[in-house]
């Protein structure tokens, strides 16, 4: 893998300008402020992407902006990747065909450089302003830890390690309030003992109350019909008690209404006309029989003088003839006639009133032998006893209330017919009893009633407190439940944090001693062969090639042994240790690129060294460049002899 | 000698190891907590919490 060129047009201080790079070590050499780190962050940012300079790299006022990267990959395929910045961010990768894709062109990226997470290639492939001087001063150790870490994290803000710290203390501290809720727990378990059995037995109350109130409510239905049942028995009473008055007031006025008055009056006014009428015909009787002596009398007389003497003497002596006395006879005949028709004709009203009295005293039947007056009386006291009975009401009164109560009897029966059949069917008695039974039954559930509701609030005040723990409880229970998901989630995460760690460390740093050991032994020409990383702490150590030496054993004595020396980096002189840091860089450069020998970047890296740690330096770099293109950007124009020369123009020129 | 192309760093290899646990995880419990460690541990190493 190698750079080929890049052109930077509107980048920063470059209107335009493309940087041939050549294989091996290019030295990039100008003054302060000429644009090396802008070179080097362009590069990173066409590979990345990332980068919190993106816009700064856009030249002030500048209408296009541009970065075209020109790299050949390990096969010899060389392609074009163009990042538009200005007027609109665009990308395209060029390899006979043209990817657009942004997609893509990150996938291909990958593919050729390995790794396009730009803190895991800075930390791989570039090496940084005065990172050696750095190193040198702080010893590698740190350095090389922070680099290792850095590639496994992938650039994250905390190492794996301080991950795992904060899980376990975490862990740690959950579990110390986890204690404390326990004990929180079991202090309200212990706070709740009193109330235990509280709300089952508020519960059980409530029902017991939910029963008899409906037991009531049925028992009080019940009473409702057996009130209407004695009800309508007081009514069928007093409808029978108002009828009797009914019928005896009726009674009574039929019997008033059957008394003849004008019958009985005719009756007495012709047994009146009857005794008047024998009267007369005793004084006619008495006048006849005194006419028929008078006309015996005359008749003798007349025969009398109806001889010759006494009709000549007769006149003389002052007696009447006896022509007087034939008339006179015939006036009293006349008379005695009259008067016994008079008597015939009273004897036949006498009858006809005696016939006119037997047919009224037929007419007036059980009331003959009683008198007009007697009948008024009766008629009277009748009345008043009518009164009596009524009560001084009014019969119509009486009348409209039989009705009335009728009605209301009829409606009662209709009502207790729906509700309870059986109960017309019982006598009035037996409906009291029952109802007085129900009255004492509602009576009894009223109290018991009441006496649930009492024990009900005094329950119902201990069931609160009950509730108020169990909340409590609940929530301290919830409060563990979440925190133990916590815990697991933390448990978890650092147990899954701490496998992939280790498995990549595990896989890692195989990889990186082999590979850094082999160009260790190679740049330090077998000075040292073997390289070791110790994986707990990143140690690194160095070997030396097995040489005879002797060695002593307590109680076998000395003898000479081939023995490989494994020496601690800090024992190494400085140009070695320069070599191993080189060494690692280089090893994580081709474990990051997956094998790929990616070109490597010094920015500004030895402006420290004195003169024979540069020779030293240039040395090794050399020898890497012989496999891996080497970028150095300087200012010191001494460098450009150790390589393929590029001068920058200071800004301007 | 090269690292497994797909997983990289740490951050990639735990999301990709919670993510196989999810995925496999069949209790719908278990695997709600596999995801909060997921969000935990990613959170984390991206210095969110």
């Amino acid at each position: 893998m190698k750079f080929l060129t890049i052109t930077l047009r509107g980048i920063r201080n470059f209107d335009q300008k493309t940087i041939q790079f050549r294989d091996g070590l290019n030295i990039i050499c100008g003054p302060n402020e000429s644009g090396k780190t802008t070179i080097v962050d362009s590069l990173l940012f066409s590979i990345t992407e990332e980068g919190q300079y993106v816009r700064d790299l856009i030249q002030w006022e500048s209408d296009h902006s541009s970065i075209t990267l020109q790299y050949e990959t390990d096969e010899g395929e060389v392609y074009t990747l163009i990042r538009i910045l200005c007027p609109e961010e665009k990308s395209t990768l060029e390899n006979g065909g043209i990817l657009e894709d942004k997609g893509a062109i990150r996938s291909m990226l990958k593919d050729h450089f390995g790794c396009i997470i730009r803190v895991v290639l800075e930390n791989s492939a570039v090496v940084k302003h005065n990172e050696m001087e750095i190193m040198r001063k702080v010893g590698s150790r740190d350095i090389i830890k922070e680099q290792i870490q850095a590639f496994l994290t992938g650039g994250t803000k905390r190492s794996p390690d301080e991950v795992m710290e904060i899980l376990e203390r975490s862990i740690f501290q959950t579990d110390r309030v986890l204690i404390d809720i326990d004990n929180e727990i079991e202090r309200e378990h212990q706070n709740l003992q009193p109330f235990l059995g509280t709300t089952e037995r508020y519960e059980k109350l409530v029902n017991e109350k939910t029963v008899y109130q409906e037991d009531m409510t049925r028992f009080q239905e019940l009473k409702e019909t057996h009130k209407s049942r004695v009800q309508y028995g007081d009514l069928v009473q007093e409808i029978k008690h108002l009828e009797k008055i009914r019928d005896r007031v009726e009674d009574s006025e039929s019997y008033i209404q059957s008394i003849p008055f004008e019958k009985i009056k005719e009756n007495e006014d012709l047994h009146r006309e009857l005794e008047a009428t024998e009267e007369r015909i005793k004084a006619i009787i008495i006048n006849i029989e005194g006419r028929e002596q008078e006309l015996e009398k005359l008749s003798k007389e007349q025969e009398k003088t109806s001889g010759f003497l006494s009709r000549l003497l007769g006149p003389l002596l002052g007696k009447s003839s006896s022509e007087e006395m034939r008339k006179k006879i015939d006036v009293n005949k006349d008379l005695l006639e009259g008067d016994r028709m008079h008597l015939n004709r009273m004897e036949r009203e006498y009858r006809e009133i005696q016939d006119r009295i037997r047919a009224l005293e037929i007419e007036i039947g059980s009331f003959r032998g009683k008198s007009y007056e007697e009948l008024i009386h009766i008629k009277q006291e009748k009345q008043q006893e009518q009164r009596v009975i009524l009560e001084g009401r009014p019969m119509e009164e009486i009348t409209a209330f039989i009705s009335q109560r009728i009605n209301e009897r009829d409606e009662l029966r209709s009502t207790i017919f729906r509700r309870n059949p059986n109960l017309l069917e019982m006598d009035d008695d037996t409906v009291k009893k029952k109802l007085e039974e129900l009255e004492q039954k509602t009576a009894w559930l009223i109290d018991e009633i009441g006496n649930i509701e009492r024990e009900l609030a005094e329950t119902e005040i201990r069931k609160e407190e009950a509730e108020r723990i169990n909340e409590r409880l609940a929530h301290l229970r919830s409060q563990k439940e979440e925190l133990n998901m916590k815990k697991e989630v933390d448990k978890i995460a650092k147990k899954t944090l701490e496998e992939v760690y280790t498995g990549l460390k595990e896989k890692f740093i195989p990889q990186l001693q082999e590979r850094a050991g082999a160009i260790f032994e190679k740049i330090t020409g077998g000075k040292y062969t073997e390289l070791v990383i110790r994986e707990e702490d990143l140690e690194v150590f160095v070997k030396t090639p097995e040489r005879l030496l002797g060695t002593s054993t307590p109680g076998q004595g000395r003898e000479d042994r081939y023995l490989s020396l494994k020496i601690a980096h800090a024992a190494l002189s400085q140009g070695t240790k320069d070599q191993l840091y080189l060494s690692l860089r280089m090893a994580l450069s081709a474990i990051v690129s997956g094998g790929k020998a990616l070109p490597l970047v010094f920015d500004e890296s030895f402006y420290t060294s004195d003169e024979l740690r540069l020779k030293e330096t240039f040395a090794v770099l050399q020898h890497i460049a012989q496999t891996n293109q080497i970028l150095l950007f300087t200012h010191n124009e001494e460098f450009l002899h150790y390589g393929n020369p590029i001068v920058l123009a200071s800004e301007g020129q | 000698l090269e690292l497994e192309n797909k997983v990289r760093t740490v951050t990639e290899a735990f999301k990709k190891k919670m993510i196989e646990h999810i995925e496999s995880e069949e209790d719908v419990e278990q695997k709600r907590i596999f995801q909060k460690a997921l969000d935990r541990g990613m959170e984390l190493l991206e210095g969110r919490q």
